[in-house]
């Protein structure tokens, strides 16, 4: 029960499919209470098609869910009432204002009476630039997404669920975006935030899930994940030494005259370091690996390209 | 590898084209749009030359002799009541009676297809985001419009030479049968360049649709009031482009200069469209929305569902208001009217069921305004299908909205909207028909209010079908227009196939027409009644149950 209690999502073993198409294939997922859990995976992965089996849209063919300690399916309104979703796709009502849809979305998730506090209304449509008195069919994507964001986080809810909520905002409110997610999750909410803009979970997320075919592949804090995965290593040398794509975990090897890149496993790092080392170094640079490279690396389905004898090609 | 080049020389040649707007990539737009509208423009053929060949046929069929068709000519010129709705008839030929019959009505259908194929075409695909993925591409500013006008002449060309060659086959002149078709075509036209301009003028489609629909609706109501009677004000019949077609005199005077008119009008709306499109950026409007307010009073399904279908819901219940009124005018004369034709009279009583004409009639009409307020039922729901299917379902499920509240949010219109509809329709009916004959609020009045109001539980049921089907198998969603199509044939037609009853009974209509304006069909209003609420109780826990669709 104690581990229990902090988990505010958890999705053990869950199946769903649409016809023939496994959307869903045995999906585990954690999120603690406090976190900004990265959910990671491209289009198609099935984060979509989990997040609304968490929302009680979709009805799980087997598995089980719990949401915010309540069944997601069975318990769907009274824990609407604790959470607030931003769609990746926002599609809004084109005679309506935006600050009209503001109103009417919190006023629904609070589910009966006021809508919420007017001030953090106002001040969030301050900070994100939205123009309220616009009908919503005047609105770019970036626009509609606004509302939807502002809709969410005027809830002052415990848990966001936020489905590539900044595909269509520019970098500036992206940035305000992130800087609003801290300060929700400062004041105590969790946040769900599927994405595949690798940069924003870097800086947001406390903790990562990634998806592939409907089913988290890995999951763990980015410091975890990083210890999985290879170190990227440049070297200028004197010369090439023999052999070094026969070294074991060696991958994506690529030499240009005297210059070496590769990725290595990190257990094999040291045959790697000694070899290159026999060689003469005259510069070394190693790195973890960017979240893009982990993804890349997920996500590379046929496999990784043997390191093959044409290993000079550009 | 002639593709290449094809592009690059396209802007070359056509740049000049339309002096201001570049006209590249037009055929391409133009095949694609005739593939995007292919169906709907074939439903529009269908409808308009089937109505012209069965026209023929049906008057050759009822009145074989001249002089039976000028007696039933006569008769109609004296009564208002008619001419106002159909026109007037220049020629008591089959020829003649066909142009009279179907000259306007056929106009204004061709109308309709023109005004809703252009505006799809340009200001539904603005909207929807799609043309301006389109206009990245090298196509000239004016490929759009142009595309789409040719779609929709395409079409309304097409059934033009259909519907002179089905008169011509029919054994009418070859004249009036060119012209007859030409004056639908050249009608159609003028309303597509019509539906050019608002589309200019509109940022949404249904706006632009709208005041194009609603001008077509005033063309038709001015022509109405010259063709009131002959002592109406004849001239006003020139200020209505309806009026012009039926100037065209068809199989009688036969005005091809008219014809020519019309389509100089259509050509000169065309280029008014052109004008406001060269000063527009793509995906404004001449008129854009204006502000509105920066907070929101709504904060309910309820609230919102009544924000969107409020005004479909008024002008549904004027709509048929208005009906109803045109209806209680017209019961009574047809005994007089139908008495020379005895074919007519069988059919009427055949489609009804009553022993006097009248009351067949008045139940006749209600069968038919029922099937109109049934269409309204069934769109409702088709509202809840479409607020699912663009994924704001989703967005309102992810609140604290149960899945009934928003499933009953759309039912409750479903069941108020056309029963609010019949009702008026049945007081206007009532009310016309009893100031004619007995006084206002005698058994007239009764008839007429009842011929329309038992009509309201056969609409609750074709609601709570669409409701059963959006619950249960959303996919399947166009099927019920074809069920809703199955029952109106099954009932309008099937007694004249003399189909087996069981199989006429599967139609709910088939249950209150017929005697049901002299005494009110208790059991099979009851029987109705029953249906609707399993059907909804149905629909009620099966949309608790399913996947809520995503987009």
């Amino acid at each position: 029960m104690g581990a229990d209690a902090e988990l505010v999502i958890e999705m053990r073993d869950v199946d769903k499919s649409f016809g023939s198409v496994h959307a869903l294939n045995k999906l585990n997922l954690q999120v603690r209470r406090g976190e900004v859990h990265g959910f990671l995976g491209p289009n198609g992965a099935g984060k979509s098609t989990a997040i609304r089996v968490l929302l009680g849209l979709l009805h799980a063919d087997a598995g089980r869910s719990r949401l915010l300690g309540g069944d997601p399916w069975t318990d769907a309104v009274s824990l609407h009432r604790r959470l607030a979703y931003v769609p990746g796709d926002v599609t809004l009502w084109p005679s309506l204002t935006g600050g009209e849809v503001i109103d009417l979305l919190t006023s629904l998730r609070s589910g009966r009476g006021a809508p919420t506090n007017a001030g953090r209304r106002d001040e969030l449509i301050e900070r994100f630039q939205l123009d309220p008195k616009r009908k919503c069919r005047t609105y770019s994507k970036g626009n509609r997404q606004k509302v939807a964001i502002i809709a969410a986080l005027a809830s002052e809810v415990e848990l966001l669920v936020l489905d590539e909520p900044t595909s269509g905002l520019d970098p500036l409110m992206e940035a305000v975006f992130q800087q609003c997610i801290r300060q929700a999750v400062g004041s105590g909410s969790t946040v769900l935030l599927s994405s595949h803009i690798l940069s924003e979970v870097e800086s947001l997320g406390d903790r990562v899930s990634i998806i592939a075919g409907g089913t988290v592949v890995e999951s763990g804090t980015l410091a975890q994940l990083r210890h999985l995965t290879r170190t990227s290593v440049q070297a200028q040398l004197d010369r090439v030494p023999a052999g070094l794509s026969e070294l074991p975990g060696v991958h994506d090897l690529r030499v240009e005259h005297t210059r070496v890149s590769l990725s290595v496993d990190s257990n094999e790092l040291g045959k790697v370091l000694a070899a290159l080392t026999s060689a003469g170094v005259q510069t070394l640079t190693s790195r973890p690996p960017t979240l893009e490279e982990l993804f890349l690396r997920h996500y590379d389905q046929p496999g990784d390209p043997a390191p093959s004898p044409s290993a000079d090609q550009q | 590898m002639s593709t290449a080049a094809a592009p690059s020389s396209d802007v070359d040649r056509s740049s000049a084209g339309l002096g201001i707007l570049p006209l590249a990539g037009f055929a391409a737009l133009y095949r694609f749009g005739l593939r995007r509208e292919r169906l709907p423009l074939l439903a529009w053929t269908y409808g308009i030359v089937a109505s012209v060949a069965a026209t023929v046929v049906a008057f050759r069929n009822l009145y074989p002799n001249p002089a039976e068709r000028a007696q039933f000519a006569e008769s109609l010129r004296g009564n208002p009541v008619f001419t106002v709705i159909t026109g007037p008839i220049w020629s008591s030929s089959i020829g003649g009676l066909t142009a009279w019959r179907m000259g306007l009505l056929g106009s204004a259908l061709a109308a309709l297809a023109g005004i809703f194929t252009v505006v799809r075409r340009t200001r539904s695909e603005e909207e929807s985001g799609r043309a301006e993925l389109l206009a990245s591409t090298p196509i000239g500013r004016g490929a759009a419009l142009a595309a789409a006008l040719a779609c929709a002449g395409t079409a309304l060309v097409g059934i033009g030479v259909l519907v002179a060659v089905v008169c011509v086959v029919g054994g009418e002149p070859l004249g009036g049968s060119a012209l007859l078709g030409a004056v639908i075509a050249a009608s159609g036209l003028v309303f597509a360049g019509l539906a050019a301009v608002t589309a200019q003028v509109f940022d949404s489609a249904r706006s632009a649709m709208g005041a194009a629909g609603a001008l077509l609706g005033l063309s038709f109501a001015i022509r109405g009031v010259a063709d009131s009677g002959s002592s109406g004000p004849q001239w006003l019949r020139w200020l209505s482009p309806l009026g012009w077609a039926e100037e065209v005199r068809a199989f009688a005077d036969n005005r091809v200069w008219v014809v020519a008119l019309t389509v100089a009008l259509a050509v000169a709306l065309v280029a008014v469209a052109v004008a406001l499109l060269a000063h527009r950026d793509v995906g404004l409007s001449l008129l854009p929305a204006r502000p509105g307010p920066a907070t929101g009073r709504l904060r309910s399904v309820p609230g919102l569902v009544v924000r969107s279908l409020r005004g479909t819901a008024i002008a549904w219940c004027l709509a048929l208001l208005a009906y109803g009124a045109v209806n209680g005018a017209i019961v009574d004369s047809a005994d007089g009217l139908l008495s020379g034709s005895a074919g007519m009279r069988e059919a009427l009583t055949q489609l009804g069921g009553a022993d006097v004409l009248t009351q067949a009639v008045l139940s006749a009409v209600g069968t038919v305004t029922g099937l109109l307020a049934a269409i309204a039922a069934i769109s409702v729901v088709g509202r809840l299908a479409a607020e699912e299917s663009n994924g704001r379902a989703e967005l309102l499920l992810s609140t604290a909205v149960t899945r009934f509240r928003l499933q009953s949010g759309y039912l409750v219109p479903m069941l108020l909207i056309p029963a609010a509809a019949l009702t008026l329709s049945g007081l206007a009916c009532g009310l016309v028909h009893g100031i004619r004959t007995d006084g206002a609020f005698g058994p007239a009045f009764r008839a007429g209010l009842q011929a329309m109001m038992v009509q309201i539980p056969v609409t609750w049921t074709f609601g709570a079908l669409a409701a059963l089907v959006h619950a249960l198998r959303p996919s399947w969603w166009p099927a019920i227009w074809a069920v809703f199509a199955g029952c109106v044939l099954l009932t309008m037609i099937g007694p004249s196939l003399q189909l087996p009853q069981w199989l006429l009974d599967v139609s709910p209509l088939t249950h209150v027409t017929g005697p049901a304006v002299t005494q009110i069909p208790w059991t099979a209003v009851g029987v109705l009644l029953v249906m609707t609420a399993a059907l909804l109780a149905v629909a009620v826990v099966g949309f608790r149950r399913r996947d809520v669709l995503s987009r």
